[in-house]
């Protein structure tokens, strides 16, 4: 999958077995390796069936969808979904020259909270890596491995049920800060804490799961690349910078540019499970919109799928421009 | 080689065919005298896997003489697999449904989209439901479409006098304790909660009260009755308004923002779900709330036996001065709801059959078996008067009384198509002599503000279902900021304003011309 730009032995033989390829023709290789793409059918039945096949229904954002009528004969009615999220709608009528509010709010919050959730959520886990692979006792390495990935399996419902109860005003988190002299207060009823109550959560989930990836890149890096960086004078924290890092920079930048395709999309369920009338204003995001729209505020199913899409095409966006960024400056890409 | 290649080929079209034959190949025989009902929820689902296994229904198939088949959906998943059903074309004969706010259209689109069948011109066929909407004017002039359809069938409360199940409720023990009298205006809740608030009625030496409790869908909302309004639409000097746009509406807000400051409303109210409320209710925290008369009252007053002299009463429903009138805010006693109804599809073979087991609903033995279920199990008649079992007030087996009724019928819920008996719902939800009468002290008050439901065109519909949902959402989140300080009130008209730009008069419209069409009926 990562193509680096590196002209080496290896390369060279894989550009001949290429071109030797290319003389014989697809069907020799077929026959060759039927039995390996024999093997990829599933994946690929898999992928046409429930991943390419339903991206027809992408087509109900373009039309006034009812389900007696099917996609084939619901009314086409263009990009109006798209305006209505766009642009304030009074009644059933759009008002082209206002920008919708809820449009504003809803795209606003998404990007601070993934930008928030990429700035302090993607470096924890490579510093966590980081730290675990310094530890020299494999028994303490695998307890303290073991505690960070284990919330990663508690479902959101039960995570959230839990935040909710410890920012209660006699709740945990209330009692903490009383340490520190801060009124008891219910911190979910606090539109500036919400965005850190969602990032630092994540985190905690998540921190000891993501690093699985970078633990196993660190311990691919050759341990002979350390005994020459120590016998030519370099420290721990030398031999951090200049050996372990740029060992797992392509596995980070891959990390990095995948997380970016998902930039614009905040996950909807802990939203909903945490946000109330206090906190919209800055926890509402793009899919909870979007779910309040299809079933909580009437069956708009139409209305949903073109506001769904425009995020998608606007994570598409971001991937792209930061997988052409980092062939540039890193000489590492998806494609 | 050229063998294993057709073995091959063959085993991969078996498989096709037959995984093909699995999704298509289920078509229902009609055979005459046997139906299929597909139906949501029903009472008794906690008892009973399937709505056919009622003693009740049983009764009912007998006496009709026609085999039908309840399908249920899996829980939870009801209006996915509804949905399902209805674009796979292969549906049940008979379908019970929140077509109205679940179906884009209602009832009538519905029809337009050739799924459900028309009534109107069958009523010869259907003599029993024909009567209780010639008796009910009220009810057939709300269930009829905008142009005189009838499409489904419709659960009709005859009697409403029991039904009042909602409203506000305090500590009777702690207003004795305390000296006070029950309040029966705004500034006397306001005295009473304050007196909860610094009198220490749970007497244990701290100032740990919250006078009332509620959740982040508060039920003090409901308050707005006493000024006069109430939430969402009604009808003022036959003209249709919305509460917040009122004057007398922000007066409400100013007054519950004046509790929420002095610490009458518990502070986390806009954070908390049912269960930290109902601990509160009856952990010797809290002294009143709005609420239901089972789930409320009844748990409480189940949960609050280890307080000494717990007594939970229902107060009534509050005016703006002594003396004045007190409104009743909420259509909890609708004569019917339009929302959900049975309806036959136009996949029924057999009419007649459909015809006669949907109108048996609404005889006289149908609503006895229904809200009463079987003689001798379920209930006994002594001195001419229906009672329950001992086996349902009291079960041998721990049951609830909502749990062991369900076994034999379906007093509790409208689903599907019945009359509802007051009397039998009455005898099975109000289990302690505090519900009994909050049923009769909360169905005293002026109706003025409680509306029926208008007939809506699909096209109106349509529209709502655009405009409402983004008022609400707006007017709910301002409304709690305001009442907890957050917002200040002298930004009213700016929200009303803004309410304006997301549409509000339009929607008002709608409704206005609705009420006015209903009217001249």
């Amino acid at each position: 999958m990562i193509a680096t730009k590196q002209k080496n032995d290896k390369t060279v033989v894989n550009d001949r077995a290429r071109a030797l390829r290319k003389k014989d023709g697809f069907s020799r290789e077929f026959s060759k390796y039927k039995w390996v793409y024999f093997m990829a059918l599933p994946g690929i039945i898999y992928y046409l069936v429930f991943c390419y096949a339903p991206m027809f229904g992408v087509l109900i954002g373009f039309q006034d969808f009812k389900y007696a009528s099917g996609i084939t004969n619901s009314d086409w009615v263009g990009l109006k979904h798209i305006f209505k999220f766009i642009f304030q709608s009074k009644g059933t009528a759009i008002n082209y020259s206002v920008i919708n509010p809820d449009f504003v709010r809803t795209v606003g919050n998404t990007v601070v909270i993934s930008f928030m959730n990429l700035i302090i959520g993607f470096p924890a886990p490579i510093i966590l890596a980081l730290l675990l692979n310094e530890i020299k006792s494999s028994g303490y390495k695998r307890v303290v491995q073991t505690i960070t990935y284990i919330p990663h399996f508690i479902s959101t419902v039960i995570i959230c049920g839990m935040i909710s109860r410890f920012s209660m005003k006699a709740g945990l988190f209330n009692a903490v800060l009383g340490w520190f002299g801060f009124p008891a207060e219910n911190l979910l009823l606090k539109p500036e804490a919400f965005k850190w109550i969602y990032v630092l959560s994540d985190l905690w989930q998540q921190i000891g799961w993501n690093s699985i990836i970078y633990l196993a890149a660190l311990s691919g890096i050759d341990p002979t690349l350390y005994e020459a960086a120590s016998i030519d004078g370099a420290g721990k924290f030398r031999q951090v910078f200049t050996v372990t890092l740029p060992a797992i920079i392509p596995t980070i930048v891959t990390l990095f540019i995948m997380r970016l395709g998902s930039m614009i999309s905040v996950g909807s369920d802990k939203v909903l499970l945490l946000y109330n009338d206090m906190t919209m204003e800055t926890a509402d995001v793009i899919s909870t919109y979007v779910y309040r729209k299809s079933f909580y505020e009437g069956t708009n199913y139409s209305y949903s799928t073109a506001i769904g899409l425009f995020n998608s095409l606007v994570n598409i966006c971001f991937l792209t421009a930061g997988n052409a960024i980092s062939r540039k400056v890193a000489e590492t890409s998806l494609w | 080689m050229k063998l294993r290649k057709i073995i091959c080929v063959a085993i991969v079209a078996l498989l096709a065919v037959s995984s093909l034959a699995g999704c298509g190949g289920d078509k229902k025989q009609q055979a005459t005298g046997h139906l299929t009902y597909w139906m949501g929820n029903y009472a008794g689902a906690s008892e009973l896997d399937n709505y056919g296994k009622m003693e009740s229904v049983q009764k009912i198939h007998e006496a009709v003489g026609v085999e039908v088949e309840y399908v249920h959906p899996s829980s939870a998943a009801w209006e996915e697999n509804f949905n399902i059903m209805i674009a796979s074309g292969d549906y049940t004969d008979m379908i019970y449904w929140n077509w109205a706010s679940k179906y884009t259209g209602g009832y009538e689109g519905a029809l337009n989209d050739g799924i459900i069948l028309d009534l109107t011109d069958k009523t010869d066929k259907l003599p029993n439901y024909s009567k209780i909407l010639a008796d009910n004017p009220d009810v057939d002039k709300t269930i009829r479409t905008t142009d005189g359809k009838l499409l489904f069938f419709a659960t009709v409360k005859e009697d409403t006098s029991l039904n009042s199940c909602y409203g506000p409720m305090i500590r009777k023990d702690w207003l004795d304790k305390l000296g006070l009298e029950m309040p029966t205006t705004i500034d006397e809740w306001y005295t009473v909660l304050k007196a909860f608030k610094t009198g220490d009625p749970n007497g244990n030496g701290k100032a740990d009260e919250i006078p009332m409790a509620a959740t982040k869908s508060p039920g003090f909302k409901n308050f707005a009755g006493a000024f006069g309004t109430r939430n969402g639409i009604y009808v003022k000097n036959g003209k249709v308004v919305y509460g917040f746009m009122q004057p007398e509406y922000k007066a409400f807000v100013t007054e519950m923002n004046k509790w929420y400051k002095e610490g009458l409303i518990d502070s986390e109210f806009a954070a908390l779900d049912k269960t930290t409320a109902d601990a509160y209710m009856s952990n010797d925290t809290s002294g009143a709330c709005m609420g239901w008369v089972g789930s409320g009252m009844g748990t409480y007053l189940a949960a609050g036996q280890s307080i000494p002299g717990y007594n939970l009463v229902a107060a009534p429903w509050p005016s703006l001065e002594k003396g004045g009138k007190a409104y009743i805010p909420q259509d909890f006693d609708r004569i019917t709801s339009t929302d959900s109804g049975g309806v036959i599809t136009t996949k029924c073979q057999d009419l007649d059959s459909a015809f006669k087991y949907m109108d048996y609903f609404y005889t006289e033995e149908a609503t006895v078996l229904l809200n009463w279920g079987i003689e001798g199990k379920s209930y006994v008649v002594e001195n001419g008067e229906k009672k329950l079992t001992d086996f349902v007030t009291n079960n041998p087996d721990g049951k609830s009384r909502n749990q062991a009724m369900g076994l034999y019928a379906n007093t509790s819920s409208g689903a599907p198509q019945k009359i509802m008996a007051a009397d039998a719902f009455a005898a099975v939800q109000y289990g302690t002599p505090q519900q009994k009468e909050a049923s009769i002290v909360w169905n005293e008050g002026d109706r003025s503000l409680m509306t029926l439901e208008w007939p809506l065109t699909a096209d109106e519909k349509a529209k709502l279902s655009e405009i409402e949902g983004a008022i609400t959402t707006y007017e709910n989140e301002v409304f709690t900021k305001m009442v907890m300080g957050t917002e200040p009130i002298s930004n009213y008209g700016k929200h009303m304003a803004e309410l304006r730009n997301r549409g509000i008069d339009e929607m008002i419209a709608i409704y206005q011309t609705a009420y006015d069409r209903f009217m001249a009926k």
